[in-house]
């Protein structure tokens, strides 16, 4: 097929991408390179508030092992074409699958879907990156191995490697989900195949259980960035505890945030609350419920607060809701489940525990996620408003009280002004804390997808200036999130990319990084 | 795809027989795809989607193309489990969802992990008044936006899984179901049509 109306990758011509092609689809086979609108459509599925033309692949490519991938890597350099790889691509808010930028080859990673290794003894993994967390699980089911891992929302379609190479979080005391991945593999621009860690001796068997092998660690340089292709990641699956204790805390006010944070943050530290913490927003909790934002609100602009307090009388739902779980015995988590019921007495809040919580949705996909169960509860959000638009906005914040109550407020304001909701929730690490925006909006609505992208241009520009950065940021909004962090990180990133990717083909502009 | 003869084909005119959709004839899927019949799927506890399926079910017979219809509760197309047996029991088809957007997204979403072709979806702005539809086609980088009457909506689909086939104008939505769809609370609905 000729390729005279697709999306071209810049700078190259129709011709030398014609030429590509055929020899791509000779490594490959004609099956697994799609060309097809109808087959190239589902990479091109956005949800942010740009047209779908500037993200449009020219192609997508299916590779089955790393072999197919390196003679692809010599096609990519030889005619300069840049690919951009895939897992599941099911990152929604943060662009899905479709490429950074107009014309790249979406590399699918999905038919490298083996999961080459559990040990059960060690609770270690070794998969590729087209398993999914819902394979993964039901891998672990079948085989009766009483181990469980950390998953983000969207976690029956997605998959661990991706979410990892993201940085993503899940709600398990393994929620920091790169800081829980072990050895990487890793094709390079020119080919090679790079073992990260213990990984890079023959013969060790250590790859999965000791992360810093010796000399500098590269694990992090291949994770939000396009240095090279992910082909397998180690990750560490946790025992499941004797005894899990998920609860819910609901709180009544939005200005509780302060008190909740500082009850918690001795707690999450100390590590009695083992697991990530997620602190909801009323609005985050309605959808999932569900509630209709019709019944309540069909005005213009941003719900109004009066609606969201009837919200939350109307179906039991606190302007904050905090989840977090005890895992341990059955004595050490009686005896932590007195200190949990002191600090809810302590700070006003209601506890809500698994047995109470029946018939609750919300609460129900949020134990389930708890303890890894991966699930879809929370695509509900995509209900609130209707439309197709989602772009996550994620600032880091310490976790101090006064910090979340700030952004809190500078978000819904700013996302006030335009029209839009304060849908959000704070995770919490350690320290600090993900706070997660969902800007929701009608995508078939031109002045609403116009004002989300303004809404989110000075949501990223107005934290900025008070020192708060993204922890990730959707392909769209890649460069002026990158702008953000300032020039000699930038220049240090980009002296990289010419060591390793002169001929810039991996997915350029990802992450803000490009020759 | 063509953006002026999708148009023209959108709008009507008399000349939907040569709809654009057409261009759909081209592409990969044939065989059971074109033998069986056109599977829809809807979202059972959700009034409006079993109105708009009415409607396109009503377009495809016009057409000359059987249908047969799979009613699912939002509980079950919210769920992976859910989504993958209703593939399943589609096998290769072509397949037309009405939904809401959560689990339109979900279904899509699972559907290309299987390696489903994407030919079209609109988003539909229904009730209290409001009566608005944005379709994106496969290979049209823009969406089309319209307001009116929602039975154009069932010929397009009728077209689009019919490879161009023409649809009589007398496959029209009923009036009392076009008052039902318009005179509900404001929903928000999508419809899709993919092969699987």
């Amino acid at each position: 097929m000729s390729s005279q109306r697709k999306a071209l990758p810049k700078g190259v011509a129709a011709g030398d991408f014609d030429k590509a092609i055929k020899e791509i689809r000779g490594i490959l086979g004609d099956e697994y390179v799609l060309i097809e609108e109808e087959r190239l459509a589902p990479y091109n599925k956005i949800m942010m508030p740009v047209p779908d033309a500037q993200h449009a692949p020219s192609a997508a490519i299916m590779p089955d092992g790393v072999e197919q991938i390196r003679k692809v890597m010599k096609v990519a350099n030889k005619y300069r074409i840049p690919v951009y790889p895939v897992s599941t691509g099911k990152n929604l808010g943060y662009g899905s699958a479709a490429p950074v930028q107009r014309g790249q080859i979406v590399m699918d990673l999905r038919r490298m879907n083996r999961i080459l290794e559990v040990d059960a003894e060690l609770c270690t993994a070794l998969v590729e990156p087209g398993v999914t967390y819902q394979q993964l699980y039901d891998y672990l089911q079948e085989h009766k191995l009483p181990l469980w891992f950390s998953c983000p929302a969207p976690s029956a379609i997605a998959g661990p490697v991706g979410n990892m190479v993201d940085r993503g979080v899940g709600y398990t005391p393994y929620g920091e989900h790169f800081l829980f991945s072990c050895g990487m593999e890793v094709v390079l621009a020119d080919g090679e195949v790079l073992r990260t860690g213990m990984g890079a001796m023959e013969n060790s068997n250590t790859w999965q259980v000791f992360k810093w092998g010796y000399g500098p660690t590269l694990d992090g340089m291949f994770t939000q960035s396009n240095y090279g292709i992910v082909t397998k990641m180690g990750m560490w699956l946790m025992p499941a505890p004797p005894d899990f204790r998920p609860f819910c805390i609901q709180y009544p006010n939005e200005t509780d945030i302060t008190k909740i944070v500082e009850a918690l943050r001795p707690l999450r530290i100390a590590m009695v609350i083992p697991n990530a913490v997620v602190i909801a927003h009323t609005l985050w909790e309605a959808p999932c419920t569900p509630v209709k934002r019709a019944d309540y609100f069909t005005g213009p602009g941003a719900i109004p607060d009066e609606a969201v307090k009837k919200i939350q009388a109307d179906h039991d739902i606190g302007a904050w809701n905090v989840y977090a779980g005890l895992y341990g015995t059955k004595e050490t988590n009686d005896a932590n489940w007195k200190i949990i019921e002191a600090v809810a007495a302590g700070t006003g809040g209601k506890i809500i525990t698994q047995e109470a919580s029946r018939g609750s949705k919300a609460m129900e996909y949020r134990f389930d996620l708890m303890k890894g169960k991966p699930n879809l509860g929370e695509f509900g959000l995509y209900n609130w408003r209707g439309g197709g638009g989602s772009i996550w906005f994620a600032p880091v914040s310490q976790a101090k009280g006064s910090e979340t109550l700030k952004q809190m407020k500078m978000a819904k304001d700013i996302l006030g002004k335009y029209g839009f909701d304060y849908v959000g929730e704070f995770i919490v690490g350690w320290r600090d804390m993900h706070h997660v925006i969902d800007l929701l909006y009608d995508r078939s609505d031109e002045t609403q997808t116009k004002n989300a992208y303004a809404c989110y241009d000075e949501l990223l520009h107005t934290f900025a200036k008070e020192g708060y950065g993204m922890y990730r940021a959707n392909t769209a909004f890649a460069e002026k999130v990158a702008a953000t962090y300032g020039p000699v990180k930038r220049d240090v990133e980009k002296r990289l990319k010419k060591a390793l990717d002169p001929n810039n083909i991996i997915a350029p502009g990802r992450c803000g990084i490009s020759l | 795809m063509d953006r002026r003869l999708f148009l023209k084909g959108l709008m009507g005119s008399g000349a939907l027989g040569v709809m654009p959709l057409a261009a759909h004839a081209g592409m990969p899927g044939g065989g059971p795809r074109d033998a069986g019949p056109v599977v829809i799927v809807v979202q059972a506890d959700l009034p409006q989607a079993s109105v708009l399926a009415r409607s396109i079910a009503a377009s495809l017979d016009a057409a000359g193309l059987s249908s047969i219809q799979l009613s699912a509760r939002s509980d079950r197309l919210g769920s992976y489990a859910g989504v993958a047996a209703i593939l399943e029991r589609a096998g290769q088809a072509r397949l037309i969802g009405v939904m809401d957007d959560a689990s339109a997204l979900i279904f899509q979403q699972i559907a290309a992990a299987r390696g489903a072709g994407w030919l079209m979806q609109t988003h539909h702005r229904i009730g209290g008044g409001e009566l608005r539809h944005c379709c994106s086609v496969a290979g049209m980088e823009s969406s089309l936006l319209w307001a009116d009457a929602p039975q154009r909506v069932a010929r397009l689909y009728a077209q689009a899984v019919g490879r161009g086939r023409r649809v009589p104008a007398s496959a029209e939505l009923a009036a009392a179901d076009a008052t039902a769809l318009v005179g509900g609370g404001p929903a928000s609905l999508v419809s899709f049509a993919i092969n699987t």
